[in-house]
């Protein structure tokens, strides 16, 4: 019975936890090489980083081993493992136009300074499942390798100006009206509402892709009034500096690999007696990863919205409460755990009001007799 | 019983003690000093994450890893029951980053951390109880909005609960509210209790022990101090009901004053009920049985 | 001579200073007895004052001190990281119970939507007993059995009734710790309704 489970409950855990092991390993395949992730997979690696909240591509490409693949699951032990990080630096600002772009287009305009580069996108390719993928060997990535002559840097120019830049010169971009109030740590304190710009955006920035992405739609779909475009989407490295006490001049650590989009929109929102203008939804995360740089462009410009009957994806507190996929999945996942006492409860309550309404119609079926 | 388990070096190697680091402790031992100081009043925290799922305990844990110390005697309950596999869970990560002493035994405990039921036996000044909490907010009921929450409860104003009880026994005769019963502390805050049964909400008022509640997710910490006045809600005329196990027993002790939990088994479906909590159930049958010697 | 302490163990000493001073927050009038910490502070800050601010202050916090010196600011910003403000922002504030502060009326008593913002003070006396010498209080409200007195040497009245009109609207109000040379402790939550009984000048 349920009380021998005393140590049953342990041995159930040991067992569990062995029978993942075992569903990951019992395949004839070659154990996973944590390098053949980052580099075959970077984009799940990047999404990991995004969600996880913590740059790391080693780390993520081992816990996406470690979860087989599962996402959030990937996610849920980047964040706990970042937790465990001492806080030492709090970076510079980084300059997005000091980016070494890999890939940069803008829907908004047909010509921009600079170029549409591409870069590497499926965007534009069929798909069809490639089953020459198959038989994929060393040899034939060798050969095509050694075929491709890359050189990236070499034909790009260091750094390309900002398309809003285009706009701000014209005085057509007003900045957000909660710009400003400081810079929070969203780990260090709870967020409260209405919320600081810096904390919307770091709880954006650390949300799950596919809740952002839902949300997004909801409103380019209707529930909403926006009608976005896309100013600008540039993937590509930038350098990260921080002050550093032994240093008068600022210290470089390295460059970050993220995804920017800059969503333009018109504000209708502002001072009437002035004339229109657009303004800005910013988006910026981890990685190469454009669904979710998008999106949060746009949710950051639907979340301005002062409309007294806000649409879900115009809901400040709707929004940043329901984005993050390690709470969301641990509470939706939390009615695995056992709930039979409050459900015990629940059944009383239910018995006793049925026992109410029996005693109320047997009156009436009296009667009927 | 009490099973000792010194710190080994292998055991805490790379762990701070209690796993959180310092800084993150004494934010929480801040808040949860604000949550005595204003009983019932939920205190937003960082709450930042543990290897464990939200929703799972990280609230209960992050209190607990915060006020624990190498003396303590630590027991985890979950449902009421010390084997629970999530209970299970909770005290290996609590062993294995402090080393305490653990027990099934209420009544010998320093700290219990418990999930959704308070222990039958009454707890003592000395002892300290960490509720585990999924949602904190008692007001969730009628208002999904955390501004307009935290609005009425700075200014007092319950009234939308009242009419969410009265519509209740207008629409069914009795109120749906099983567990999770809103209770008013110290004559000011509403609570939600968490997940207890109505059973155990008595066992908050006036009580000897300190009780700490902790929600993870939410990121939320609330108190309710000893020989504090606690009242569920009720109307003269409907009052406040426990659930009723009238007529019923636990087949395991015999016992017919505890929390019980009905247990359909076996190929004929018949019911039988068992105490949900299990050290204490444990005793009595360990009691009844020499009883009989 | 060093500012910076190294025999207090930020980790084991502060755990148990903090769960008696919890015992004490959720037992308004309960003396508590602190062990003596290893801490060598400055003329004007006891050891287990120092002991208490060490144990709840950090980078994330501010902290203010009456009487207000050079020396007692460093040493608790040296071994505490945490950053001195003024008075009416501060969220921990140390204080010399024997003086008169009328400024005391000017601490955050936080408002209605975050009452857990209202400050906390520290304050150092010489003596807590139940039944002795000094201001006599009366004590009941949450956490207090019925009725429980104390009685505070060395805490200037003005103070105390300060303290009694910042927390006149609950759940708005201050908290107090108070220590005294010995290593006693008490706590007074801004719950507990206190009644003053013996007027002295200070």
């Amino acid at each position: 019975m349920g009380y021998v489970a005393v140590s049953g409950g342990s041995e159930a855990i040991l067992k569990a936890e062995e029978l993942v092991a075992y569903f990951r390993l019992k395949g004839d395949s070659a154990p996973l090489e944590v390098s053949q992730i980052k580099e075959q997979q970077r984009l799940a690696v990047d999404k990991v980083m995004g969600e996880g909240a913590l740059y790391a591509p080693t780390i993520a490409a081992l816990a996406l081993k470690q979860a087989e693949g599962d996402n959030i699951e990937a996610s849920f032990i980047v964040r706990a493992y970042r937790a465990t990080q001492p806080r030492r630096y709090v970076s510079l600002p980084a300059d997005t136009g000091e980016m070494k772009i890999i890939r940069r287009i803008s829907g908004a305009f047909q010509d921009i300074p600079g170029g549409q580069i591409l870069g590497p996108t499926r965007d534009y390719t069929q798909r069809l499942v490639n089953f020459s993928l198959l038989h994929e060997d060393q040899d034939s990535v060798r050969n095509f390798l050694t075929g491709l002559d890359v050189q990236m840097s070499a034909q790009l120019p260091d750094t390309f100006p900002k398309v809003v830049e285009l706009l701000r010169r014209e005085g057509l971009l007003v900045e957000p009206s909660d710009a400003g109030g400081g810079l929070c740590d969203i780990t260090r304190e709870s967020i409260s509402f209405p919320c600081r710009r810096s904390a919307k955006l770091q709880s954006l920035a650390r949300g799950e892709t596919g809740a952002m992405m839902a949300l997004a739609y909801s409103s380019i779909r209707g529930y909403g009034d926006i009608h976005p475009y896309l100013g600008e989407l540039r993937v590509g490295t930038v350098p990260l500096r921080i002050n550093h006490p032994g240093s008068s001049e600022p210290v470089y650590v390295d460059r970050i690999l993220v995804t920017e989009a800059e969503i333009i929109a018109r504000y209708d929102e502002g001072d009437k007696s002035g004339k229109p203008q657009l303004t800005l939804g910013y988006g910026l995360c981890f990685g190469h990863n454009e669904l979710k740089a998008i999106s949060m462009g746009i949710l950051d410009r639907t979340l301005l919205s002062r409309s007294p009957h806000k649409a879900p994806a115009e809901d400040e507190e709707f929004v940043l409460y329901h984005i993050d996929g390690i709470e969301s999945s641990g509470f939706v996942a939390h009615w695995k755990l056992p709930h039979y006492v409050t459900f015990q409860s629940t059944l009383d309550r239910l018995r006793r009001t049925r026992r109410l309404k029996e005693d109320e119609d047997a009156p009436a079926a009296e009667d009927k007799r | 019983m009490l099973q000792q388990q010194k710190t080994s070096g292998d055991q805490t190697r790379g762990y701070n003690f209690a796993f959180l680091d310092e800084n993150t402790k004494r934010e929480i031992r801040r808040k949860v000093l604000k949550a005595v100081a204003i009983p019932g009043y939920q205190v937003p925290f960082a709450s930042p994450e543990l290897p464990i799922a939200r929703g799972w305990g990280t609230g209960g844990i992050q209190i607990t890893m915060s006020i624990i110390g190498p003396d303590d005697v630590l027991k985890v309950i979950d449902q009421g029951c010390d084997g629970g596999v999530n209970a299970v869970n909770i005290r290996n990560l609590l062993v294995k980053t402090t080393g305490v002493a653990t027990t099934f035994d209420t009544t010998v405990a320093t700290i219990v951390q418990t999930r959704h039921r308070i222990p039958e036996e009454k707890m003592r000044a000395d002892q300290i109880l960490v509720l585990q909490v999924p949602i904190p907010e008692p007001l969730r009921y009628v208002e999904p909005s955390e501004v307009k929450t935290r609005e009425m409860h700075g200014e007092m104003d319950y009234s939308r609960m009242w009419v969410f009880l009265y519509e209740n026994i207008v629409k069914w005769g009795e109120i749906t509210i099983g567990a999770r019963y809103p209770s008013l502390v110290n004559g000011r805050y509403l609570i939600d209790p968490s997940p207890i049964p109505r059973w155990d909400v008595p066992k908050l008022d006036n009580a000897d022990t300190l009780y700490l509640f902790g929600a993870g997710r939410e990121k939320r910490i609330y108190a309710v101090p000893p020989h504090t006045k606690v009242q569920p809600l009720e109307f003269d005329d409907f009052k406040f009901r426990v659930e009723d196990f009238t007529g019923h027993s636990c087949t395991r002790c015999g016992a017919s004053h505890t929390y019980l939990n009905e247990i359909t088994g076996g190929g004929n479906g018949q019911k039988s009920y068992a105490c949900s909590d299990s050290s204490y159930c444990d005793k009595l049958r360990q009691a009844r049985k020499e009883g009989t010697d | 001579m060093t500012l910076l302490e190294s025999g207090f163990n930020k980790v084991f000493d502060t755990q148990r200073i903090y769960r008696l001073t919890l015992d004490a927050m959720a037992r308004p009038g309960k003396i508590v007895v602190l062990p003596q910490p290893e801490l060598y502070p400055p003329e004007g800050i006891t050891p287990y004052t120092a002991g208490v601010a060490f144990t709840l202050l950090d980078s994330e916090t501010s902290f203010a001190l009456l009487p207000d010196s050079d020396l007692s600011r460093q040493y608790i910003c040296l071994n505490s990281g945490s950053r001195a403000e003024e008075l009416s922002r501060a969220q921990f504030v140390i204080l010399d119970g024997r003086d008169d502060f009328p400024a005391l009326t000017d601490l955050c008593r936080g408002d209605l939507l975050y009452p857990e913002r209202g400050a906390t003070l520290i304050v150092m006396v010489d003596t807590i007993s139940e039944q002795g010498e000094g201001l006599r209080l009366t004590l009941r409200g949450p956490g207090v059995d019925g009725v429980r007195t104390l009685a505070l040497k060395g805490l200037c009245p003005a103070n105390m009734h300060c303290v009694q009109e910042l927390n006149r609207e609950f759940p708005l109000g201050v908290d107090l710790i108070l220590t005294d040379q010995k290593g006693a402790l008490a706590a007074l939550p801004r719950s507990c309704a206190v009644e003053l009984n013996v007027e002295v000048d200070c």
